[in-house]
């Protein structure tokens, strides 16, 4: 077919339409998990794309709590945080699905430099001040923090997941699909007494963003991929509109089916959902870490979850590692491509 | 979900309907032209990603994700630097994700999106029909709307919109102000595309494609000869987004009315390097011919007919209206309008073959052309323009 062109500047205004249209992909643990979180509309800056929660190596009874924001970061749109927008963190410490105790970030607008200054609170009181991109420490020195670009710390061979071109988990070509992308990163770390060193649960929300109010939920993510996975197309953004207190009435069905399709029998189905509803990262700080038990950046979530899905038929995605080696200290993960 | 449009008849009702819920905004507009760059997330060059992802298309070849990642990218570095020649690889990469993974709707709508730069918009059409990406996107229904008008079935693209009634989105807003520009309903049109860019930049969406919504507005009243208007939107453009080549054009077309002789051939001797297209290249020659400037006037003309001929079927719009506006070659002017037509048939389509059949004395043609062109309503200077001097040489054929 003959390619009939408008003039130059119509082309080049088509080029902006596709961008005002397009819907990027690159779904993983959380990743563009929903309708309302791609474009037109959505804004990536408030997707969730991993949660983590687990102690310091070297610092006893330190905790460290983060997530992974705006996924593949700089290709498919600015690199920043969302002035407009609430990143929180909410720590259930009784175990009845409500935040007890909740972290709340905001970001002014981008500075000539590049950075951004943003504000910490915990339960509405500053305890922390500072820009992206560096370590700052908590205002009464008890911990640090560091919001800003980093390197995506999900590896998951998302081509075989997909089937693309007809691929299968292990066939010999798997592959990192998030190998070579950043992300923005917030991840804070303080004294585990700071939850009196009890099993706390752990969940991220974005609210706002866009220029919407943060009296509404934009995202939200305890454990991994299960919006990806489990949740219907139609459903997803439901999904992240919802509370954790309500996972079990209203997702229980779709976690069930997900698991039994995978092979597992009806028991063990509704077993593995209870253990997956509601969507929130337990975290024992006294515990073994890892997941389940909270979350650290190096843990093949995929390869468990997998296992737990496919009742043991599949046992991973043959891709074990993050494509770039993780820090010995905070804030752990790798430094941006 | 063809449907036959009896011209302006059937669209008026349901224009009016939904067009009734535009408010046109306030007439200060500093809010617009005055907003601060670093206000707003800029977007890295798509250069400095553009060597990574090629990579990974090259090691990872039954990559659906990767293949429309790099597409992607591609169109960002097209928006950024003109080079078309990433248009076809566009499309091959995109078709290609697609039959990688059959059933995306992502994939799916990328690819129609890039149809829809290309101009296979029946193509776009089939694809974006056929996408379920979920009851809250608004992905398809732009796609298809930048179909529907590619093509001129407009009838469907007010359709679309009505699909989208209650979408704030800057996107959906932008195609709303569209749709009345077409029809003639500028005050709403105007009222819209400051809504969309409003809302542009309070959703804090990227310099870059802020930049695109005050480009719009600085368009939009550069062809009404809102000349002062239209620089101080097209100027706050380009603070966002320096590198915006259709701002760019629109800043040059306005100096060429307002600034200095020489400043205006600096301006638009820039824009023709950066984008050396036949239109581009004529206008060029028309301001070092008011220069006083013939031998380099002869040289950019010649260039552009040049560049025209090459690229064949590619511009026959342009190259239609450029061949018509100047008289140099009417059949060839003719001929290459009846060959756009047959490819869409937008109201735009409808008045360059009016043009060019004027100006190759097919007044009937012209006629029933322009009748077409205006069915919508439209306003614009230039399709009253060509309809009068159509009516009044008719009249004159036919006083004895």
């Amino acid at each position: 077919m003959i390619k009939n062109r408008a003039s130059a500047a119509v082309v080049l205004a088509a080029a902006f339409l596709f961008a005002l249209s397009g819907a990027p992909d690159g779904r993983g643990a959380d990743h563009l998990d929903a309708p309302d979180l791609s474009p037109p509309g959505g804004n990536l800056m408030t997707d969730i794309a991993d949660l983590f929660a687990f102690p310091d190596d070297e610092r006893m009874n330190q905790v460290t709590i983060g997530a992974t924001y705006n996924p593949a970061a700089g290709v498919f749109g600015p690199t920043g945080f969302d002035p407009t927008a609430e990143y929180v963190f909410n720590v259930d410490m009784d175990g009845d699905a409500e935040a007890d105790t909740i972290y709340t970030f905001e970001f002014m607008d981008v500075r000539p430099n590049g950075r951004q200054d943003y504000v910490m609170r915990q339960d509405g009181a500053i305890v922390a001040t500072g820009n992206t991109d560096r370590v700052m420490g908590l205002d009464d020195g008890s911990g640090r923090v560091f919001a800003g670009l980093r390197d995506d710390p999900f590896f998951f061979d998302l081509d075989a997941f997909l089937g693309s071109g007809g691929r299968a988990f292990c066939d010999g070509s798997e592959n990192d699909f998030f190998a070579g992308l950043n992300v923005n990163a917030i991840m804070f770390q303080m004294p585990a007494d700071a939850f009196d060193g009890a099993p706390i649960g752990v969940w991220a929300t974005t609210n706002g963003g866009g220029g919407t109010s943060t009296s509404t939920q934009t995202d939200r993510m305890g454990f991994p991929a299960i919006n990806t996975v489990f949740i219907p197309s139609k459903r997803k953004n439901a999904y992240n509109d919802a509370v954790p207190g309500d996972d079990v009435k209203r997702f229980s069905r779709f976690l069930r089916k997900g698991f039994k399709g995978g092979g597992n029998t009806a028991k063990t189905a509704r077993a593995l959902t209870g253990v997956l509803l509601p969507d929130i990262l337990p975290f024992d700080p006294s515990g073994a870490p890892g997941f389940l038990n909270g979350r650290l950046p190096a843990d093949d979530v995929i390869d468990a979850e997998l296992g737990l899905l496919t009742a043991g038929a599949l046992t991973g995605d043959c891709v074990d590692a993050n494509d770039v080696p993780f820090l010995d200290d905070f804030p752990y993960l790798a430094d941006a491509h | 979900m063809r449907t036959k449009v009896p011209a302006a008849l059937v669209l008026g009702t349901a224009v009016l309907c939904w067009l009734a819920t535009a408010t046109v905004g306030a007439r200060d507009y500093s809010d617009l032209t005055e907003i601060e760059p670093e206000s707003l997330p800029s977007e890295t060059p798509a250069a400095a990603w553009l060597p990574a992802a090629e990579t990974a298309v090259r090691d990872f070849p039954m990559s659906a994700g990767r293949a429309a990642r790099l597409a992607t990218l591609q169109m960002r570095h097209l928006r950024e630097t003109a080079d078309e020649a990433v248009l076809d690889d566009v499309e091959r990469l995109l078709r290609r994700s697609v039959e990688l993974q059959p059933g995306d709707a992502s994939l799916e709508l990328q690819l129609a999106g890039a149809l829809n730069a290309q101009h296979p918009f029946a193509d776009a059409i089939a694809i974006a029909e056929n996408t379920d990406a979920g009851d809250s996107s608004a992905g398809p229904g732009v796609v298809l709307f930048d179909a529907y008008v590619g093509i001129g079935r407009y009838g469907d693209a007010i359709a679309v919109l009505e699909t989208l009634e209650g979408n704030d989105d800057p996107a959906v807003l932008a195609r709303r102000g569209q749709m009345a520009e077409l029809v003639g309903d500028d005050d709403i049109a105007f009222g819209l595309l400051v809504r969309a860019a409003r809302q542009a930049r309070n959703s804090y969406q990227s310099r870059q494609h802020v930049a695109w919504y005050l480009y719009r507005l600085g368009e939009f009243n550069r062809v009404r000869d809102q000349l002062e208007l239209a620089g101080e939107f097209v100027d706050a453009a380009l603070r966002l987004a320096p590198e915006s080549l259709p701002a760019a054009v629109a800043r040059a077309r306005i100096a060429r009315v307002t600034d200095a002789p020489a400043r205006a051939l600096q301006r638009w001797a820039e824009i023709a390097e950066r984008m050396p297209h036949p239109e581009i290249l004529a206008e060029l020659g028309d301001l070092y011919d008011a220069a006083g400037q013939p031998d380099r006037a002869k040289e950019a003309w010649a260039e552009a007919l040049r560049v025209g001929a090459e690229a064949g079927a590619a511009e026959d719009r342009p190259m239609a209206r450029l061949l018509a506006d100047r008289g140099w070659n009417p059949d060839e002017a003719l001929m290459r309008a009846r060959r756009d037509l047959t490819h869409r048939q937008d109201i735009e389509a409808w008045d360059t073959l009016a043009w060019a059949a004027y100006r190759a004395g097919e007044l009937e043609e012209a006629a029933a052309a322009s009748e077409k062109a205006l069915s919508l309503g439209t306003r614009r200077a230039d399709f009253l323009e060509h309809a009068a001097l159509i009516e009044e040489a008719i009249a004159d054929k036919a006083t004895p």
